[in-house]
């Protein structure tokens, strides 16, 4: 118990700090839009650099932990274009949903929750969902999107996956993982003064990653449709995870440090890069949008209730 | 722990800052973010942290006071003559002068050296400098250069109000104030407010020596040779010898020695180039002094961070 607390409430203690210090002007137009350019551009690769560099790699094919996470958001992404039907919504559209209802925050966080939650140990499986989750998910909206939409097709496969690819190559927090899993590799140790610089600009990440996010609330708004915010919430924060689970435990049989690091990145609210695809299409915004202010603050309560019910923890 | 081991991450991470700036790995609107979040959340949250949770003081704060400020009295006497007799500078360009040989960058430079060097000791000395620091330069400084320009622009009593007013709502001092109250309350802090203000605080010292070495990009080592050297001299060498002096006089402990000779050694800051551009006096200067200062800084304060008692 006091361990989730001593988790959870520092996590959302910063996140509201953020939200607060953003909705009172306590802090300006350029905090706002230039911490997260820090802390993605600078601090977090750096930080993951070195937590993934040092880390013990279990003895576990990659295959079966992203089987885990990914199978979770497929199954999940189908159950939300049922939804998105029913609620009347177009195919196109339901491409929105289905990042909307399956984009997890891992990275400002995922990666905060499940370090100070188990450790180190958790290092390996965060980096390795964390380096394809974006990938994964924003190629499954971009084909979803190109299958039902004739507007999108006429761009043709490269027209739609172009950016994508830009857009991972050019993301300085998938580089860090990259690099991390490279030294890892190597088995060099790291020199004690860059570890020491390294260690400094680390810290930043996680404190500043969580301020940022508070601040970037403040744009999403709830808008009017409630009833599809409703849903994707529901979808990312209960579903996702209880597809993680079953997945994980029952049908991969994947150790219970896996499951857990595995079913928590699955619970966590949506992320902002779902509100960038449907921005960048033109589709369900709004919902999305909606989802990601509803999601955050309910992740509160989903994600104690989460890590005192999970087996297998330190 | 090495004087290496203290100084090389200090001094990396401003240059990594500096590089960010000059390559354009960040936009200008991060580059003036990062220093907003680190100046009004990341320090304040380190700041209140560590003081209020700081051992009892073993030291009168007027001692600590009286050789930080002696020091500094002396010195900026030294930079008024200097400016009267070798530089030959008019009179009015001479309070500029003064203030670029004092005002050193304590809070970004300064803080992040002496936690690392002295740990928590350094808490209390640090808080008891910051919470006149400003209001005596800058106060001091503007009435001078009042007096020199023979202008009554606004009288002393006003300017004082309008400063306590600025500090007033200075979260760094509101920082050290709230932390201060909160020690004397003797409540302490709860396991997991302390755990969340740990969070807030660890960001401080990157935040602040990336976004010291991203507003360097924006200074040069430029001005009058003669001029720059003078200050340059004053502020890394002649302030912190005569604050060692002065503390080994008043027989100060270690940490609040090695508090009061680091912040004195510390390299001219924004604030002494913001002064120098609000009185349009010796700016090029003061810019310079910036610049070339944190550069032979990494010099002086390894010298002194090896030597100095801890």
């Amino acid at each position: 118990m006091n361990s989730v607390v001593s988790t959870i409430v520092p996590v959302f203690g910063l996140i509201a700090l953020g939200f607060l210090a953003g909705r009172t002007r306590y802090v300006g137009e350029a905090a706002i839009k230039g911490l997260p350019e820090f802390v993605f551009r600078i601090a977090m690769p750096i930080m993951l650099f070195r937590t993934i560099g040092r880390a013990t790699m279990p003895d576990l094919p990659p295959g079966r932990i992203l089987a885990a996470f990914f199978g979770a958001a497929m199954a999940t992404w189908a159950l939300s274009a049922i939804a998105a039907r029913l609620l009347g919504r177009t195919q196109a559209d339901a491409s929105a949903w289905g990042i909307g209802a399956t984009f997890a925050n891992s990275v400002m966080l995922g990666i905060p929750i499940c370090l100070a939650h188990f450790g180190p140990a958790a290092a390996p499986y965060l980096a390795l969902i964390v380096l394809c989750d974006t990938a994964g998910l924003w190629l499954l909206a971009t084909l979803h999107l190109g299958a039902s939409d004739v507007s999108a097709r006429g761009k043709g496969i490269t027209g739609l996956l172009g950016p994508l690819a830009k857009r991972l190559i050019t993301n300085p927090v998938i580089v860090g993982c990259a690099a991390g899993f490279a030294w890892q590799r190597t088995g060099w140790p790291m020199p004690a003064l860059a570890d020491q610089m390294v260690t400094m600009l680390a810290n930043a990440a996680i404190p500043g990653a969580l301020v940022a996010m508070g601040l970037a609330l403040n744009s999403y708004g709830l808008g009017g449709q409630v009833g599809a915010v409703v849903v994707l919430s529901a979808l990312k924060l209960l579903v996702m995870p209880a597809f993680a689970y079953g997945l994980g435990t029952y049908v991969l049989e994947l150790p219970p440090l896996a499951v857990a690091v595995v079913t928590v990145l699955a619970a966590m609210p949506v992320g902002a890069n779902a509100y960038l695809f449907a921005a960048a299409y033109g589709r369900q915004e709004a919902a999305v949008s909606g989802a990601i202010a509803l999601s955050t603050p309910l992740a509160l309560l989903t994600l104690s209730a989460l890590l005192l019910l999970l087996p297998g923890q330190p | 722990m090495t004087v290496l081991s203290i100084v090389v991450p200090v001094f990396a991470l401003i240059a990594l800052g500096y590089a960010a700036a000059r390559f354009r790995w960040l936009s200008e609107q991060a580059q003036k973010g990062l220093a907003e979040f680190s100046a009004t959340i990341a320090i304040p949250a380190l700041l209140f942290r560590t003081v209020s949770s700081s051992a009892p003081l073993t030291v009168s704060p007027a001692r600590i006071w009286l050789a930080f400020f002696g020091a500094l009295a002396l010195t900026w006497l030294a930079a008024m003559l200097a400016g009267r007799f070798v530089l030959k500078r008019p009179v009015i360009d001479r309070s500029s002068i003064a203030m670029t040989s004092t005002y050193g960058n304590t809070v970004m430079l300064g803080i992040p050296l002496c936690l690392a060097v002295y740990g928590d000791g350094a808490a209390a000395p640090i808080a008891i400098i910051l919470s006149l620091h400003t209001a005596v330069l800058w106060g001091g400084a503007t009435l001078q250069h009042q007096w020199l320009a023979s202008s009554t622009a606004t009288d002393p009593g006003s300017l004082m109000l309008s400063i306590l007013r600025d500090l007033a709502r200075n979260p760094l001092i509101m920082a050290i104030v709230a932390g201060v109250l909160w020690r004397v309350s003797g409540f302490g802090l709860h396991l997991i407010a302390d755990r969340t203000l740990g969070l807030m605080a660890q960001a401080g010292v990157p935040t602040a020596l990336v976004a010291l070495g991203i507003s360097l990009a924006g200074f040069a080592i430029k001005g009058q040779g003669p001029t720059l050297a003078t200050v340059v001299v004053l502020k890394n060498l002649i302030f912190p010898a005569i604050a060692w002096a002065l503390g080994h006089l008043l027989a100060l402990p270690p940490a609040a020695l090695g508090v009061v000779v680091l912040f004195a050694a510390m390299p001219a800051g924004a604030n002494a180039y913001l002064f120098a551009t609000k009185v349009d006096r010796a700016i090029h200067s003061a810019s310079g002094a910036v610049a070339l200062g944190t550069l032979l800084a990494v010099a002086t304060v390894s010298a002194l961070v090896a030597v100095l008692p801890r």
